[in-house]
């Protein structure tokens, strides 16, 4: 078994961080964060246009062709930085998520995804309070979907069908997000347009898959989100004295820190391996994208409470940047199940195998 | 990315399958070892030790031991290969554990420091497992603060004469040789004044007294030095430099035991549904974390064992394996052990199979305490990778004899 990235996928996305991280400055995400429209527009469009947003999506599509890998690492980079797009949603799910469908409306969305003009969500079924799917169209309403005021379409799923549904003419209001850098909005579809993309035992085979893939491309912007909230707190802890002294060289506060780089590094590596299993289509997927949700949420949150904490005061201000990753972290652990619905499909998996070693791998 | 063998793996791994079936020990003998873990002993310690030395010679006879070890002392330089043996090894993988101290750490030390005859006399006999080795570097008063030892090395006519006292040295009653970390100068700073040995354990004024755990094993010893006479030529780098030789060691250990731990959730899962406790949500989630951990360490291994093979030092996550397990081991224990109810109070005679859990439970602590603690361990990360400042210590500026040892007064 070999866990590492490629020096070419590794180069690739050091371009790409180079560019992103220049223009994704907390400045602008803290501007965008007070504008009314509440997402960085003009930084999706620019993302669009240096072909970003379909690195995974193929080239008759329009994309980059590249493969789960690369768009692993900058997954890794973009939440590594505090960016006001719906990239989670749009791409570490929806665009993640097309390639498996095999439907012509699926395919029929790449090229738009590519250009940024279609902005997909994938919501799990619980997220309905009620969905009724009637001669081709849905009605349905959802309280609290992430990125939901700007999101064109997405993927559900009720009982054993994955359904498409187009948001055009879907009533949507801006709801107070956990994660400000989100525009959650509530939804409420009535006719909109839907498709069934697969039903059946197909239907939760597929939105399995839909999940695993979704969980360990987030797995790594968490990796990258605990790594930047890490550094800050390093930063600040460097520089600021106290007793004479700077406060990190205080072992309760290198303690502190230090478990956080464990549990970041337990993360990294179960994601590594996850990646691997997707890159493979291996069957240990299932077991490895729970691992990695599960750890890669832990590590993000411990990173940020740890951030928030050491930065005393300061860190509980709506002037420092601590709370955004406080906040980050917290709501990307919920967008597609919390971490004990992904430790229940764990450990049924384990269970599973246990009874059945047929399943062994 | 790469979950599959290369075909020359997969070739090693054929060949490994097949020498392995046809080698290993009689039928009964595997079976008395069934439950063989790191943290277990189904077999009598004296008995293990003959098994562990008897299975390393065999594999060294077929050019299946150290396979990790640099080509240039009989090794193939591929940690791939070994991990794929080990895999095929099954139980008798375990058997490294006791290897590790000789195999790995003193002869890392003496591959870096001794003298080309040296290693051509030592090295062969150490990879059959023909020498069984010891490192003596802990004292009573140099535990985490390793740099304080105070056995006294002063310069005799031809060599040395060593006179103090080891503890904590694992496997010390079955060595026939060891190294030692000696003071030579108290009166420079404590780091400056050392200077590392080696020397064979029935030298005489050594002597080894095994120390009873709290689980009844006495694999630890104390080791007394009377006058000991150690000939310079057996001196392992310069005088006043061994705090490095003793850092090369160390940075094996870290690796040896994150690599060796056996951080086995299988067991846990097993009891919670012998027990019925597997229904409850809580007893779920809790095994879920653990099991998270566990692959988590595991694919930590791997991306260590990935970056040695890509020519690439191993970063943080080295001391992250043993530092994230060694809690682990405890923790589950203790769980275990709940599961069980009032049942884990007490076990019946003989090797009962619930012995595992009282197993862990004994020897979880003393993961944590070996090969650097676990705040040694985080002041390494703090330090080594998020840059944070050292905390101000001032014996390491006055001379090592002028440090304080105990309350004023």
């Amino acid at each position: 078994m070999r866990l590492s990235f490629s020096e070419e996928h590794r180069s690739l996305c050091d371009v790409f961080e180079r560019v992103f991280a220049a223009e994704a400055t907390a400045e602008r995400a803290r501007a965008v964060m007070a504008s009314a429209e509440g997402w960085d527009k003009a930084l999706w469009r620019q993302l669009a246009e240096l072909g970003w947003l379909g690195t995974t999506i193929a080239e008759e599509h329009g994309g980059q062709g590249q493969d789960v890998l690369l768009q692993c690492l900058l997954a890794e980079a973009v939440g590594r930085h505090l960016a006001a797009i719906p990239y989670a949603s749009a791409i570490l799910g929806f665009a993640a998520a097309l390639p498996l469908c095999n439907h012509p409306g699926t395919t029929a969305l790449m090229a738009g995804v590519v250009a940024g003009t279609v902005i997909g969500g994938v919501v799990p079924g619980d997220a309905w309070e009620e969905f009724r799917l009637a001669e081709g169209t849905a009605h349905g309403l959802a309280p609290a979907i992430a990125d939901g005021q700007v999101l064109t379409h997405l993927l559900t799923q009720q009982e054993d069908r994955v359904l498409l549904v187009d948001l055009a003419g879907a009533e949507r209001q801006r709801r107070d997000a956990l994660d400000p850098l989100t525009p959650a909005a509530s939804l409420r579809l009535t006719g909109c347009s839907a498709w069934i993309v697969a039903e059946g035992e197909a239907g939760t085979t597929l939105w399995q898959c839909i999940l695993a893939h979704h969980a360990v491309l987030l797995a790594f912007a968490q990796i990258g989100g605990a790594d930047a909230a890490l550094k800050m707190a390093c930063d600040h802890v460097v520089q600021r004295f106290a007793f004479g002294r700077p406060l990190g060289s205080f072992q309760a506060i290198k303690h502190g820190l230090a478990d956080v780089l464990a549990a970041i590094e337990i993360a990294r590596s179960n994601a590594w391996y996850a990646a691997a299993t997707l890159a493979e289509a291996h069957p240990d997927l299932t077991l490895a994208a729970a691992s990695a949700r599960v750890s890669a949420t832990d590590a993000y949150r411990q990173a940020a409470r740890a951030n928030v904490h050491y930065h005393g005061g300061l860190g509980v201000t709506a002037e420092s940047n601590a709370h955004l990753h406080y906040r980050r972290a917290q709501a990307l652990g919920m967008t597609i199940g919390s971490p004990a619905q992904w430790r229940e499909t764990l450990i049924q998996a384990v269970l599973a195998r246990r009874a059945n070693p047929a399943l062994a791998v | 990315m790469n979950l599959h063998d290369t075909p020359e793996e997969a070739a090693f791994r054929r060949s490994a399958r097949a020498w392995i079936a046809a080698n290993r020990f009689d039928a009964v003998t595997m079976e008395s070892l069934k439950g063989l873990a790191a943290n277990g002993t189904p077999l009598p310690s004296p008995d293990l030790w003959r098994l562990a030395r008897e299975w390393n010679a065999r594999k060294y006879d077929a050019g299946y031991a150290v396979l990790t070890w640099p080509q240039e002392y009989g090794g193939r330089d591929a940690p791939n290969l070994a991990t794929i043996f080990a895999e095929e090894e099954g139980v008798l993988a375990r058997f490294q554990g006791y290897l590790v101290i000789t195999q790995f750490m003193c002869a890392a030390t003496l591959m870096a420091f001794a003298s080309p005859a040296q290693k051509a006399d030592l090295l062969p006999r150490i990879a059959r497992a023909d020498d069984i080795w010891c490192q003596m570097f802990s004292e009573p008063g140099a535990g985490s603060d390793l740099a304080a030892v105070r056995t006294r090395a002063e310069r005799v006519e031809g060599g040395w004469r060593i006179n103090g006292q080891k503890v904590w040295t694992s496997g010390a009653h079955m060595a026939q040789w060891g190294t030692l970390l000696t003071r030579t100068d108290p009166s420079v700073p404590k780091h400056k004044g050392l200077t590392m040995f080696y020397l064979r354990m029935d030298t005489p004024g050594v002597t080894v007294r095994p120390i009873e755990l709290m689980s009844g094993e006495a694999e630890f010893n104390e080791v007394f030095f009377d006058d000991v006479f150690i000939p310079d030529d057996q001196r392992l780098g310069a005088v006043g430099a061994g705090w490095k030789a003793a850092v090369v060691t160390l940075n094996s250990e870290r690796m040896a035991i994150g690599a060796m731990l056996d951080v086995d959730t299988g067991a846990l899962v097993d009891l919670a549904c012998e027990t019925g406790a597997i229904a409850q949500d809580a007893v779920r989630q809790k095994l879920a974390d653990w099991i998270i951990a566990e692959r988590g360490l595991r694919a930590c291994v791997a991306r260590q064992l990935t970056s040695i093979a890509e020519g690439r030092t191993p970063g943080p996550e080295a001391g992250t394996v043993k530092l994230v397990g060694g809690v682990m081991i405890e923790d589950m224990a203790a769980y275990a052990l709940d599961l069980l109810e009032s049942q884990g109070l007490a076990l019946p005679p003989g090797r009962h199979r619930h012995r595992i859990y009282r197993d862990m439970f004994h020897f979880g602590p003393a993961q944590r305490a070996a090969g650097g603690s676990d705040e040694v361990l985080k002041n390494v990360l703090a330090e080594r990778v998020l840059g944070l400042p050292q905390e101000d210590r001032p014996d390491n500026r006055m001379a090592f004899s002028d440090i304080p040892t105990a309350p004023k007064g």
